[in-house]
Order: structure tokens, then C-alpha cells, then sequence
């Protein structure tokens, strides 16, 4: 292990991945950098199709195969690159130093198990316990995310919608992992579970100085959990920075364009701004910057060359040819 | 889930009711007429009319019906037109060889089927897969009397492996039978395992499993395959009847003594209660098997365990 990534849970460098199709190749990733220091929450933002999901799975080296590829990249995982690993290897790290929470509660639950079986198995590749002590844990950690232990040998079916992703980050903290991953894991809830959800996640975090990678299009839960933000856009990194940063001094045209397509509560008779046009089609991604023909502030430059990340101070980053050569915010 | 299996039990005798009757209806309504078949050529009208009042031939059609009844509850099967030996002692004695062919074929096709297409739906892009693809399709589209006729040229009379016909070889009598009658049903098997596998494995909670780090031959075998066996099963239950159905064919091509060919050859002598013998038995496999299947399922899901047995879940 090398002594200067020891820090650093997760650092992602470069990571190019695609999916591979009759004709078509899909370039979902693009190139993604980011690194997530222990203890830290990273969010990653972005629209549907941006390539935040495969990155995610890229983390667990799960990207769906045969169609998806990793290209090249390094992910390095408290030092040691998970691209390079043999399966026994990954076998060990996934669910034990890395654990995902899905999108979906509703379908990542296995519905013929039950859920306490469902948390111990984890437990039981791990830890290494027994069935009859995985499951007295499985119960634990239950009662850990506010559901009675003596639930474990009830099947999904018997769970409602918040109920199932409670099971969900149940499983996924079982082994106690240095990284969790969570994948929407809150949009296919209602909002009152969502806030529920939410706190659940943050005490956690902080009771087992987890690092966690946030992956939403929900500015809103950003704000909440959230210490640094991660702005992607068809499979790049576009603006990185701590909340301040992005919430309150955004660079990125992009950016802008999230935050003003919020609902204003004060002002309710104003239309939405929805940014305009579509995401880019990941198989033809347009010149240049991928977001220019998108943009307002679409310059000659931005359809031919690629923008280079630039440093604006310790902790914030863009993307954008508007700031070439001057740090003056232009929006 | 005794409740449960006790009323399943309780709706067959409905359902084999209904089916005496449609089956009774049918038979009095061909033509040919039971008196001159029992008494071929010493028929007159006299010794017809006797025969009919003997047999009760002469009342009317539900009166006949209800005591056919009546005598099927006792066990009692009636007589045969044509030997007058006992149905209900020739079911028992040729019942065992279908059964025999029955089991063999189910476990051939279980054990054959079920794993080529876990496999080839684990490689869906393999040779392996295609391969046998196109065999499954040639086990679902062959008739039956085909492919045993085949069977027969080659195994039996070309390298003389196994007897062209009979059930005197012990086991060896069972293969070709087996394979001819199962080849049909093992294909439907094998194919439904391969898309309800495939279905299955592209599901969330296969992800959920790996991302755990579950080993991928437990991924396969324990998440994916639970939840792929119902349409499994359901085909291998629900196609007991269409495997009785094959075995008609199947004991004529190899002459077995079995209900197939009893079948057969009852309805070609007219020999209405042997007919309904065989029709009665094959129901009641039909539905003992249906009721395994449901059995299973309520073993295997637990979402139907709950509506069966009102624990956790809406029943009545």
C-alpha cells in the first residue's frame, strides 16, 4: 500500500468506460477523476444517462457484462487498484471494504429469501460466521437502521417500500465497509421516508466514520449530506467543489442551469427553467465541450476543443473554456 | 399449509366428476352399440335386449351415469365389454409400467433440461447455447411415434442396445420409452429454464448479491435459479398430461402393456368402461401432479406459502 493514498478511501483517475453494442459504442464514461478522503461524502450529480450509475459499478468492477467495458482509468481503493484485482480479490473487497445501495428497494431485495438470511450472507463470506450468528447480526444491524430484530426471518414481501431500503442499507452496512456507495437511494421513496432515509444515512456515517459516494439529481439531498459536490456531464466531471463552492459561487454553465430549474417557492407564479435541449447522445457526443450546444455562453472555442479542469482555489474546480484565463466568475 | 393441501385434495373429486361425465356423454353418444359388441356373432334381439337390461343399458342416460358413479366411489371401475375381467384389476396391473416411463421420463428431463439450460442461459452468446437451442427445437417440433420409430431402427435393431418392444428387459426396457416420450417434454423444460434463468439473472437483486460478494456459482444457483424454477416447474407439472398423452403413442410404437396402449385399444373395441378406466386414472395424475406443482411453489416462494397458509399475508 502506497503511504500517500492512505488517506484517500476511493480515488478514481481517469476512468474511461463503454458499452459496446452491434455498431454502436456508448461512451457512458469519459474520463472521470475524483477522490473521496476517509470519513468524507462525495456527491455525484448529474442528469439521467450522465454516467453516474457506471461509475458506481465501475467502483465494484460490476460493470454489466459483455457489453460494458472498462477501457482504461484506475480505481484505487484505499491504494489498490480494483481494475487490476482477480476475482477472489474483488469477491473479498465487494460488500466488505465497498457496499452499494441500489436505486431500486423494491427489486434489489431478493423476494425468496428472507431479508434476515438476505443480511447475514454478507456476514457469512466476511466475517465468516456461522448461519446462527450471521443471523443473530443480521438482527443487530436490523435494529440499527430502526427495524425490530425480530423481523429478520420475514421476506421482502412483508416490508413496505421504506421499510425494504432500510433492509437494503442494513445489508449494506453489515460488514461495516470504508466506502459506501449509494445509487439514488432515495429516489424511488416519498419524501417524508426520503428525510428519514437521509438522517439514517448521516448518523451512520458518522458512527462508523464511513466515506461515502452520493449519487443523485437531487441538489436538495446534496445539501444534506453532502461535504463536496461533483457535477458530471456526459461522463465528465464538470465542476468540483465543497458545498460553498457550488452552491453558493457555481462557475459551470451547467451548474447554473441546475440550480435554476429548482422550483422557487418564494416567487410560485415564475415559470421553471428547464436547461434546454437534451442530454447528448452517449454513442455521437458532440465536439469540443459536450455541453456546448446546450450552453448560452457558447463560444467558437467551446465546439472545437475540449475544456481543460482548471483550479480556481484549494477545493474548487471547472471545467470551461469561459475561464481560460481569468478566475472571475462570469455568470 | 395442511388445510391447504386437504382442500386442494377436496376440489379434485369435483374436477374428476365433471370429467367422468364429459367423458360418459361422449362415449353414449358414439356410435356402436356396447350389445353387439359383447355379443358379436351371436347377436339377436332378444340376447341384446337382455344384455342391455343386464348391463342397465336400457335406462336413461343420467340414470346410467349416477350408478357408474356410484360404483367409481366404491373403487369399483365395472366390468370390460369385451373379456368382462374387472377394469379396475387390468388398470392395476398396466398402471405401473406408464408410471414407470412417467418417472423416467420426468427425471430425464429434469435432470437433462433443467441444467443444459441454466447453462446456456449463464452463456447465452456460447456455442454450447445455440447448440442447444436448435436441439430444444427439433425435441419440441418431433411427434412422438417419429422419434420412437427412430429410436427404435437405431438403438434397437442397428446396435441392438436396448428391447424394440415389451417391459421384459428391466431397465433397459425403460430407456428407449423414456427418451421417446420425454424428448418433447425435456426440450419444453430446457427452453423455460433458459428464458426464466436468463430473466432472472438480469434482475436488481442479482447485482444486490454480487455486489455483496457472493460467489458467482452461488449468484447462479442460489439467487437466480430459486426464482427461475416456477416457470420451471410449471412446465415440468403441467406437462404430466401432455406426457400421459405422448405415452398413447409412446406404448403403441413399443408395444407396452400400459393405460397408453390399454387406451388405445379400448376405444377401438368400444369397450366404454375400460375407456373411462384409463381416463379416470390419467385425471387423477393430472391432477396429483398440478397439485405438487402447487405444493412446490408455496415451498419455494414465500409470497405463496403466505396467501396458503394466512401467515403474513392476505388470505381467506
Amino acid at each position: 500500500m502506497e503511504k500517500e493514498n492512505v488517506k484517500n478511501t476511493l480515488e478514481v483517475k481517469d476512468l474511461v468506460v463503454q458499452y459496446v453494442s452491434d455498431n454502436e459504442i456508448v461512451h457512458a464514461v469519459n474520463g472521470i477523476n475524483m477522490t473521496i478522503g476517509e470519513g468524507k461524502t462525495l456527491g455525484l450529480v448529474g442528469e439521467t444517462g450522465a454516467g453516474k450509475t457506471t461509475t458506481a459499478m465501475s467502483i465494484l468492477n460490476l460493470v454489466a457484462q459483455p457489453q460494458g467495458k472498462i477501457v482504461s482509468g484506475e480505481i484505487l481503493l484505499n491504494g489498490k487498484d480494483v481494475l487490476k484485482m482477480n476475482h477472489h480479490d474483488l469477491r473479498l473487497m465487494r460488500g466488505d471494504q465497498v457496499a452499494m445501495i441500489f436505486q431500486d428497494p423494491m427489486t434489489s431485495l431478493n423476494p425468496i429469501k428472507s431479508v434476515g438470511e438476505q443480511i447475514a450472507e454478507g456476514l457469512r463470506i466476511h466475517q465468516k460466521l456461522d448461519k446462527k450468528d450471521a443471523m443473530k447480526r443480521a438482527a443487530e444491524v436490523l435494529e440499527l437502521v430502526g427495524i425490530p430484530g425480530s423481523r429478520a426471518v420475514e421476506f421482502p414481501h412483508q416490508f413496505s417500500g421504506g421499510m425494504k431500503q432500510r433492509v437494503v442499507i442494513a445489508m449494506a452496512l453489515a460488514c461495516r465497509p470504508n466506502l459506501l456507495i449509494a445509487d439514488e437511494a432515495t429516489t424511488a421513496l416519498d419524501v417524508t421516508i426520503q428525510a428519514q432515509i437521509l438522517q439514517l444515512i448521516n448518523e451512520l456515517k458518522k458512527k462508523y466514520n464511513m466515506s461515502m459516494l452520493i449519487i443523485t439529481h437531487d441538489l436538495g439531498i446534496v445539501a444534506e449530506v453532502c461535504d463536496e459536490v461533483s457535477i458530471i456531464y456526459a461522463g465528465v466531471v464538470i465542476e468540483h467543489g465543497n458545498l460553498e463552492d457550488i452552491f453558493d459561487h457555481y462557475y459551470h454553465p451547467y451548474t447554473k442551469g441546475l440550480f435554476d430549474s429548482l422550483p422557487d417557492i418564494e416567487n410560485r407564479s415564475a415559470q421553471l427553467k428547464p436547461i434546454k435541449g437534451l442530454t447528448p447522445d452517449p454513442t455521437n457526443l458532440p465536439s469540443g465541450c459536450p455541453f456546448h450546444p446546450r450552453c448560452e455562453y457558447c463560444m467558437e472555442i467551446c465546439k472545437e476543443t475540449r475544456p481543460k479542469m482548471r483550479q480556481l482555489n484549494d477545493t474548487h474546480f471547472v471545467r470551461c473554456h469561459l475561464y481560460d484565463d481569468t478566475d472571475e466568475r462570469k455568470l | 399449509m395442511i388445510r391447504y393441501v386437504v382442500k386442494r385434495l377436496i376440489i379434485i373429486i369435483p374436477v374428476i366428476i365433471a370429467l367422468t361425465f364429459v367423458v360418459y356423454s361422449i362415449l353414449y353418444m358414439a356410435p356402436g352399440d356396447p350389445a353387439q359388441i359383447i355379443l358379436g356373432n351371436d347377436y339377436t334381439e332378444e340376447a341384446a335386449a337382455q344384455v342391455r337390461e343386464d348391463l342397465g343399458l336400457d335406462q336413461p342416460f343420467i340414470v346410467q351415469y349416477f350408478h357408474y358413479l356410484g360404483d367409481l366411489v366404491r373403487g369399483d371401475f365395472g366390468e370390460s365389454y369385451v373379456s368382462g375381467e374387472s377394469v379396475g384389476a387390468q388398470l392395476f396391473s398396466r398402471f405401473p409400467n406408464t408410471f414407470k416411463i412417467v418417472i423416467c421420463a420426468m427425471i430425464f428431463c429434469v435432470a437433462v433440461g433443467m441444467p443444459i439450460g441454466i447453462w446456456s442461459a449463464v452463456r447465452p452468446n456460447s456455442i454450447f447455447s445455440k447448440v442447444t437451442m436448435v436441439i430444444g427445437l427439433m425435441g419440441v417440433s418431433m411427434p412422438v411415434f417419429w422419434l420412437g420409430l427412430l429410436l427404435i431402427l437405431f438403438f434397437a435393431v442397428h446396435l441392438g442396445w436396448f428391447p424394440a418392444s415389451g417391459m421384459d428387459d428391466g431397465w433397459k426396457s425403460l430407456v428407449l420409452p423414456s427418451l421417446t416420450v420425454g424428448a418433447n417434454y425435456m426440450a419444453n423444460t430446457m427452453r423455460t429454464t433458459r428464458s426464466s434463468m436468463m430473466e432472472a439473472i438480469r434482475q436488481d437483486y442479482i447485482t444486490t448479491a454480487r455486489a455483496k460478494g457472493v460467489r458467482e456459482h452461488d449468484v447462479i444457483y442460489d439467487h437466480a435459479l430459486g426464482n427461475a424454477l416456477m416457470p420451471t416447474i410449471t412446465v415440468v407439472g403441467l406437462n404430466v398430461g401432455a406426457l400421459l398423452g405422448g405415452l398413447v403413442y409412446c406404448e403403441t410404437v413399443f408395444s407396452i402393456p400400459g393405460t397408453g396402449r390399454f387406451l388405445v385399444e379400448s376405444i377401438n373395441k368400444r369397450d366404454v368402461p375400460c375407456v373411462l378406466g384409463c381416463l379416470v386414472i390419467m385425471a387423477i395424475c393430472v391432477a396429483v401432479s398440478n397439485l405438487i406443482v402447487d405444493l412446490i411453489y408455496a415451498y419455494i416462494d414465500p409470497r405463496i406459502k403466505a396467501q396458503y397458509s394466512g401467515k403474513g399475508g392476505r388470505s381467506k
